[in-house]
């Protein structure tokens, strides 16, 4: 049990320092003049910054928290301890070696030119190693699991594990290294596509077919839905990377492919989001008391607003207003933080008290983090910032100068620079949450 | 959990390989590789386009470094390298991007975001000093811009920061972005076809408004007040024009801010709304009013006569016998000499260029002009102007 909470605590101190560098990058959009004092230092350089922000948050938090899930699902559903114990032992303290030399060497100056995969190679490599010891116990642990069915969340799993470590090995090499120009526009579509696609995305699913059922302690709807949304994501998935590019010089046909091919995705998105809802029935009444099921529930709710985004923002004509705009960076938020980040708190809330074996310190704490979350991110910062996009859209539209965009822009990012300390908040009250001792006395509560 | 039973399709060494291994290869090679062979055919690059990053005994150029130097400052991050064939977007930075035109970088800086603009046809669009300038303190040169700042690319020396060689190289870096549609956008953006021979009347809001836009486009440069003083002011040769001590009327200085001033830093605003490039020129055409009146007032016929003389034998070369900027030297300089016939200039202004030259331009000093040659060429430039007042 060590593993998880190790893993967790790890995640969310990532999440931290994340949320504080996007905070600070937030603020600096609506003060340039007065955030000047940090242009002087390098290592606090805008364009560096950012990239510690989308790498701390991706590969440090989410990636933990992942890990986390992994090491407590994959035991109790493949019915065997890990395979190699000892070597995830050293694998929790090895990955954030590799996660910290890469986001230094980020700040150092030695960014590389592809996103969400900037660490240099040094850094590569050593995240590529930890990440196929994590890939060698999972994988080998569902496998010695027993001869028999696996269960939803470990084909999910599973396919994360295998498809991400080709897939990060393929982005760090040949897209890094060997494709020039268009065609490595192509290969980087279908790389940031699948980071977020056939990582983020089975792990995130993979959690809520774990955490639903135990949770409302009834199985999950429909078996053959989870069926076909497995595999419908599995193939379906990785082929609309290039609508990262419409419009660019990647060839033509693969532009034109991207279009249906990412509408199709609506099928995956609704599977899941039905087995949630009808599994659901007649038991949205927990949702009130169960942090948990809650942050499960409303994860749901952004899954479902943020992948039928995906396939409209993949129309030609919607393309063209809100390609390159804050738009799509509302859109990314609502996924990366809105979902997944909600999927794993709510795996902490369920977890924690089971590895810790007592119930969480405080419901009013939970119940801040999770108002402050919520309310924080959709009001201050998913509204806002996407409204800001099409501002900045139809002014480019317009024929407007650059200098118009971000004047029309501007006044909706002050909600979130705020949002920055709002979310920031609620994650600290998490974390505090978890390192406070209950009072004796105090009704237990979470779960 | 029904053992041996199970269907093939919920094995785990099946979604394993197929789901994991098998999807991966499929989508590798129709998405990524598939495309690498049809560019490979079809984008075919224009005859002598090279590898601008490396120099000929393949070490890496100035060019090559700065490169460097934009990704590892996530440059990428806000501005884009494409121009896309939608949304007007040729009217803003040139033609659409061509899939050659990037054949040699690895990895690809196409980027997703634009919080500043794309930067995929910059050569040729703005001179070195302005980009010096504009990295040092992006407010400099651009008021409102939310640019982080590079003061770490400079030193600071007794006459201002100067760049260090990064900062040269990222500029060379800058400079050879849409090298081979270099003319194409210098023609677009110093364009020298708009004649504007009348002014709309002057909105009564127009006087406010011109200031404040001044301020958000122009202060960087030239200064709050006009002066020429801004904050760009280390960086620029030629220095930016003190507004206070020449008179264009405004249908000038609306052609002068649609096309800009190729050769220094004053670029073209022709992306601003026709207004409001209306009531920027009403504002700097004030500006320079009492400039009219000094210009107006300090001739002679005497004076002109001689001054006819100096400038004939001196001035006429580059500034055309006319005074029309339009002299046999003058079509080869870069920016081009001032066209008199339309510009009234300060007597004191002129007395001044005339002992310290204008660094940046063609115009030298004239240091065996008397004080009295000065002052009698300065009432024969006033002579020339042929516009309204």
């Amino acid at each position: 049990m060590d593993l998880v909470k190790f893993h967790l605590v790890a995640a969310l101190s990532w999440l931290i320092l994340g949320m504080l560098a996007g905070s600070v990058e937030a603020y600096r959009l609506t003060s340039p003049e007065a955030a000047g004092f940090m242009e002087a230092v390098p290592w606090l350089s805008y364009g560096r910054l950012r990239i510690f922000h989308t790498n701390a948050v991706i590969f440090g938090w989410l990636t933990n928290g992942f890990l986390a899930f992994t090491y407590y699902a994959v035991p109790k559903l493949a019915e065997r301890p890990l395979v190699a114990a000892g070597l995830a032992r050293f694998n929790r303290v090895f990955l954030q070696i590799a996660l910290a030399v890469g986001v230094v060497s980020i700040l150092g100056g030695y960014a590389e030119g592809v996103e969400y995969a900037e660490p240099p190679w040094w850094a590569d490599v050593l995240f590529a190693v930890s990440f196929v010891f994590a890939v060698i116990n999972t994988i080998g642990t569902i496998l010695k699991g027993g001869p028999g069915a696996m269960y939803v969340t470990l084909w999910y799993v599973g396919l994360a594990f295998v498809f991400t470590t080709l897939n990060f090995v393929m982005a760090n090499t040949i897209v890094a290294h060997v494709a020039p120009g268009a065609a490595g526009a192509a290969l980087s579509g279908l790389w940031i596509h699948n980071a977020v696609g056939l990582w983020v995305t089975p792990m995130g699913t993979a959690i809520v077919y774990y955490l639903l059922p135990v949770i409302v302690r009834k199985p999950i709807a429909s078996h053959r839905l989870s069926l076909i949304g497995f595999w419908t994501l599995a193939f379906l998935y990785p082929l609309g990377g290039s609508h990262h590019y419409f419009y660019s010089p990647v060839p033509w046909w693969l532009q034109m492919l991207a279009v249906p091919l990412t509408s199709a995705l609506l099928l995956v998105v609704y599977t899941v989001v039905y087995n949630f809802f009808a599994t659901m029935k007649g038991s949205w009444n927990r949702i009130s008391d169960d942090i948990a099921l809650r942050f499960l529930a409303f994860g749901i709710f952004s899954y479902l607003l943020t992948c039928t985004q995906g396939p409209f923002h993949a129309l030609l004509s919607v393309q063209k207003v809100v390609h390159f705009t804050d738009w799509i960076v509302a859109h990314a938020h609502l996924a990366l933080f809105g979902v997944f980040s909600w999927w794993i708190f709510s795996f902490i809330y369920f977890v924690w008290p089971k590895i810790t074996g007592r119930p969480m310190a405080s419901r009013a704490l939970a119940e801040w983090h999770f108002w402050l979350s919520v309310v924080g991110f959709f009001l201050l910062y998913y509204v806002p910032d996407t409204v800001a996009g099409l501002m900045q859209g139809f002014t480019w539209l317009r024929g407007l100068s650059i200098v118009d965009s971000l004047k029309a822009a501007q006044p909706f990012w002050i909600p979130r620079a705020i949002s920055g300390v709002v979310l920031l908040t609620g994650t600290v009250l998490l974390a505090v949450n978890m390192a406070l001792k209950p009072a004796e006395s105090g009704q237990a509560d979470g779960r | 959990m029904e053992g041996d039973r199970s269907p093939v399709a919920e094995r785990p060494a099946f979604v394993l390989l197929v789901a994991g291994v098998g999807f991966f290869i499929f989508s590798l090679v129709a998405m990524g590789l598939a495309p690498w062979t049809t560019l490979r055919h079809a984008a075919k690059p224009p005859a002598g386009f090279k590898n601008p990053y490396v120099d000929a005994r393949g070490d890496l150029a100035p060019e090559g470094r700065g490169r460097r130097i934009y990704i590892r400052e996530g440059c990428w991050h806000c501005h884009s390298q494409f121009v896309r064939p939608v949304a007007g977007e040729s009217f803003r930075y040139g033609p659409v991007s061509r899939a050659w035109e990037s054949m040699f970088d690895v990895p690809h800086t196409f980027g997703t975001r634009r919080i500043g603009p794309d930067l995929s046809r910059e050569a040729g669009r703005r001179p070195d000093d302005w980009h010096f300038a504009h990295l040092y303190n992006p407010r400099s040169t651009v008021p409102l811009s939310v640019m982080p700042g590079y003061p770490f690319l400079f030193e600071e020396t007794a006459e201002g920061p100067r760049p260090v060689e990064e900062a040269r190289d990222l500029v060379a870096y800058l400079q050879i972005l849409g090298k081979p549609f270099e003319e194409e956008v210098k023609a677009m953006v110093y364009s020298r076809a708009l004649l504007v021979s009348g002014e709309p009347p002057s909105e009564p809001t127009a006087a406010e408004r011109g200031r404040v836009l001044f301020g958000e486009h122009c202060a960087g440069c030239h200064g709050e007040k006009g002066d020429g003083r801004g904050a760009a002011l280390p960086f620029l040769k030629p220095t930016p024009s003190d507004l206070t001590v020449r008179f264009l009327r405004p249908a000038y200085a609306y052609e002068l801010y649609y096309g800009g001033v190729y050769g220094s830093a004053m670029p073209s605003f022709r992306e601003l709304p026709e207004r409001d490039l209306w009531a920027i020129a009403f504002f700097v055409s004030s500006l320079g009013r009492s400039a009219r009146d000094r210009a107006i007032q300090a001739s002679s016929p005497a004076m002109l006569e001689k001054g006819r003389g100096i400038f004939l034998s001196q001035c006429g070369v580059c500034h055309g016998f006319e005074g029309k900027g339009d002299g046999p030297a003058g079509h080869v300089l870069t920016p081009h000499p001032k066209d008199f016939t339309r510009r009234l200039i300060d007597p004191a202004h002129v007395d001044r260029v005339l002992q310290e030259g204008r660094p940046g331009t063609g115009m030298s000093r004239f240091p065996a002009l008397e004080a009295e040659d000065r002052s009698a060429v300065a009432a024969f430039l006033a002579s020339l102007y042929r516009e309204p007042l």
